[in-house]
């Protein structure tokens, strides 16, 4: 990605969040450094002016705002577009998306720098203790989970 | 060789989760025979650090990095990594860690693996356990680079102490004039944050209108908790998008999980399943968030919360 974004250019490059090892949140971030852009991540507003930018990412327990410039990478997440705003696709835009031009690269050569060898599934987890009242759910918090 | 470990701090005081990322590098640095160093940036107090195991504190005082960057505070971490010549930098999982642990992976060419929940099963070849597909399994990952970088998840090793004490340099990283400067942050400092909070009481559509939550922030207040939310609830702005936890929302690796009027649809139990002991109050039996909760009372909120609150509060006063 780092290759073909330094042939385009690009002023802004839009990541997401989810990913499988679980929102670690890496590919915007060493995107960004990889081909020397500003980087935010966990975005949630972006406003942008003239090669200025203006960004809002969460924080843990709150946000902030940052002034940035571009070129940029923003690692978005829920928030960066009202959901109002968030439509699926309708018959027309697919057709008109299809017209659009699709440019297949080749993948760069590297070697690895980690990689999956195995994978486990959680140990079972034993039934709920239902309980018909709260002075026996304390009880068990306490002297069982011994978590209060 | 040595290990390195970035030790966050808020105004001056370390996180919790700085003890536990120094516990658990410094447990690496036993494996590998080696020291270990922390890293802290504007942070008093550091011999703390020597409690959990760190033998060296480098610190760094410096105005510029008073505020939070990214990119700043990767490069100071980085340097701080190649004076020590580190061959295993250990991060923690918090909004900040989480943001310049990418940047420190390309500034020193290392492989990064993020959610990490145990020590390395092995030295040679570097085979270590993180979480994936949002906690419904986990990957065994082969780390090939010379460097390694760990971000390890909250709560995934707990506080250890170890006999020792630190000693403290000072340390100067040469810092580039920043691309992003900081223009304001909004953030409720008399609450506990889900990230930082080991209690964390949740309610969600069960609660019928946001004027009934008055009785979950009277539970929090007396367990010392954070409060969330379900995703609807926040969607119909019942809260603020920040109580949000789920896939979609924020991770929560608490101590206690109490889920009140949530059915606990997969993604909801996506963000929570890291934590230690769930407990679920809800009116439908056939709730599927009893069948991943450790406790439950299959009824009325309104009527369960209330008393439970009078029963908690009760036993805070007779253990406190």
């Amino acid at each position: 990605m780092a290759d073909v974004a330094q042939q385009g250019s690009y002023d802004l490059i839009i990541g997401g969040r989810e990913s499988i090892d679980y929102n670690g949140g890496m590919v915007p971030g060493m995107l960004a450094k990889m081909i020397g852009a500003n980087f935010v991540n966990t975005c949630i507003s972006l406003e942008i002016e003239g090669t200025s930018a203006t960004a809002i990412r969460e924080i843990d327990g709150g946000k902030e705002t940052l002034h940035t410039s571009l070129p940029l990478v923003i690692g978005g997440q829920k928030g960066l577009v009202e959901e109002s705003d968030l439509r699926i696709p309708n018959m027309r835009g697919i057709m008109q998306a299809r017209s659009k031009p699709l440019h297949v690269k080749q993948g760069v050569e590297q070697s690895p720098r980690s990689q999956a060898t195995s994978f486990e599934k959680p140990a079972p987890r034993g039934a709920v203790k239902l309980v018909d009242n709260v002075d026996e759910l304390i009880d068990l918090l306490h002297n069982e989970a011994k978590v209060i | 060789m040595s290990v390195l470990v970035y030790t966050e701090s808020e105004n001056g005081s370390f996180k919790k989760t700085a003890f536990e990322v120094v516990s658990y590098a410094k447990a690496i640095a036993t494996e590998l025979g080696t020291t270990l160093t922390a890293v802290s940036i504007n942070a008093s107090n550091t011999s703390q650090l020597g409690v959990y195991g760190a033998d060296k504190v480098l610190e760094i005082t410096n105005d510029s990095l008073a505020n939070f960057d990214s990119q700043a505070y990767a490069d100071a971490i980085s340097q701080a990594a190649t004076s020590q010549d580190a061959t295993v930098v250990v991060l923690s999982q918090t909004a900040n860690a989480k943001f310049m642990a990418p940047l420190v992976a390309v500034n020193l060419e290392a492989g990064y693996v993020s959610n990490v929940v145990a020590l390395p099963q092995s030295i040679t070849p570097f085979k270590i356990k993180h979480s994936v597909y949002t906690n419904k399994a986990f990957s065994l990952t082969q780390i090939n680079t010379p460097v390694k970088i760990i971000g390890l998840g909250k709560n995934a090793y707990g506080l250890h102490e170890a006999s020792g004490a630190a000693v403290s340099e000072a340390f100067s990283p040469s810092l580039q004039q920043s691309n992003t400067k900081v223009i304001s942050v909004d953030k409720a400092t008399d609450k506990v944050t889900i990230a930082d909070a080991e209690v964390v009481v949740s309610a969600g559509r069960g609660l019928k209108g946001p004027e009934n939550w008055g009785m979950i922030e009277e539970m929090a207040t007396i367990l010392g908790a954070a409060t969330a939310c379900s995703k609807p609830v926040s969607d119909m702005g019942w809260r603020s998008h920040g109580e949000h936890v789920g896939q979609t929302g924020k991770p929560v690796a608490a101590t206690l999980y109490i889920a009140i009027g949530i059915s606990g649809a997969i993604q909801h139990l996506a963000g929570i399943n890291s934590s230690k002991i769930k407990v679920v109050i809800n009116t439908d039996p056939e709730a599927p968030f009893f069948k991943a909760a450790d406790y439950g009372i299959v009824g009325d909120a309104f009527e369960i919360v209330p008393q439970l609150n009078e029963k908690l509060k009760a036993f805070k006063a007779q253990n406190a």
